[in-house]
């Protein structure tokens, strides 16, 4: 059940979600990690939630996307995950 | 004061850039498309996008328009994406929406009911959400008056070319003779509708001066404003869709003495030496009303 979603451009973000993992983990890869890591991670926590998604494993790979970009790419990639998993 | 339509600049809605930094190049409209920009397999990511940038974006003084999917297939079958970009746009913000390959006024009625049906479930005031009607065959374009005055939400009807002539069976020219009677049938039916007109996109970046011309047929044909592919399209109809600021002083002498003379119900005076009669104080109070939109005078 994993799902992609996104582009290796500027100002995109490549997302990829693993729904067979044991609770909610964020991985990040970004040149910005550091100065908007907690603010990206905060971005992908808030669609699990508005998704009602428990468990998780969100791999962030960054390329200067802003916040509502993350927020869309993840959850395309939950939607995208779901649907290979036949969940509607 | 009228709302002006002069441009209305397509973005791809599956580019992330374009939905923060289309605005930028202040296009009095922007149409975030989700249709033909957007493959296929795209249109959830494009969506979803689009939904987001909704909430958080400020597009400045634009207008955003969305080109949704169609909600029927050629055959009258449901499509599979229209109904998703409605369903999960509405809640979003989003008050413009332009329905692609309008042919009769069923389909119009059938985007009313959806977005009526919508805006109760979310508690938004019915009629929020306005439409434009795309033209884009010989049948929406000989159905374009029954189309315009086929929903209170219809705002304006916009003009495709590059179907229509792929419809009609001919070839687009630069000379634009095969799309002359379309394009007068559409401004004509909109003025009729009390909406704006939108002139086609024209596709060749490079042909500045053709842009130009076509762009000032568009003006003279009286369409409201023209479809642009490009920046650096935008400009250059501004400038042909507002009216000089010698025109503004003179529609502004014309607008006071016809004030002064007190001849709304008729009757002739003369200003500057000219005859002013009612249709010529239209035309000023018209130019009056583009200025003020255009942020010419106050």
């Amino acid at each position: 059940m994993i799902g992609i979603c996104g582009n290796e451009k500027a100002s995109d973000v490549v997302v990829t979600v693993n729904l067979e993992a044991q609770g909610r983990t964020v991985e990040i890869k970004s040149k910005l990690k550091d100065m908007f890591g907690s603010l990206m991670e905060k971005a992908v926590m808030e669609v699990l939630d508005e998704l009602k998604v428990v468990n998780a494993h969100i791999k962030v790979e960054d390329f200067g996307a802003l916040d509502f970009i993350i927020k869309a790419r993840t959850k395309t990639a939950i939607n995208r995950a779901k649907k290979a998993g036949g969940i509607n | 004061m009228k709302k002006l339509r002069r441009t209305m600049l397509f973005a791809p809605a599956s580019n992330p850039k374009l939905l923060f930094n289309t605005a930028i190049y202040k296009p009095d409209c922007i149409l975030f498309d989700l249709e033909d920009a957007v493959k296929y397999d795209e249109k959830d990511a494009a969506r979803d996008l689009l939904v987001e940038a909704l909430k958080v974006v400020n597009f400045s003084k634009c207008e955003v328009f969305v080109r949704i999917n169609p909600l029927r297939n050629p055959f009258g079958e449901k499509a599979p994406f229209g109904e998703l970009d409605v369903r999960a746009l509405v809640p979003a913000g989003l008050t413009r929406m332009r329905l692609p390959m309008c042919e009769k006024p069923e389909h119009i009625v059938e985007l009313d009911r959806l977005l009526s049906q919508i805006e109760k479930e979310n508690n938004i005031e019915k009629g929020t959400v306005k439409i434009q009607a795309s033209l884009e065959t010989p049948t929406g374009v000989m159905n374009a008056l029954a189309i315009a005055q086929s929903s209170d939400r219809v705002v304006s009807i916009s003009f495709g070319a590059e179907d229509f002539t792929r419809t009609l069976g001919t070839d687009r020219t630069k000379a634009a003779t095969e799309l002359f009677f379309a394009r007068s049938q559409v401004a004509m039916a909109a003025s009729i509708a009390k909406v704006d007109a939108i002139d086609t996109v024209w596709s060749d970046v490079s042909d500045i001066e053709g842009f130009r011309k076509e762009a000032e047929s568009a003006k003279n044909l009286g369409f409201a404003g023209k479809s642009c592919i490009h920046p650096s399209q935008i400009k250059i109809v501004h400038n042909i869709f507002t009216p000089s600021m010698e025109e503004v002083k003179k529609s502004l002498e014309i607008v006071e003495a016809a004030k002064l003379a007190n001849i709304e119900s008729g009757g002739v005076i003369t200003v500057n030496g000219k005859m002013v009669d009612i249709p010529v104080i239209a035309k000023a109070e018209r130019v009056v009303s583009l200025a003020k939109g255009a942020g010419l005078i106050k």
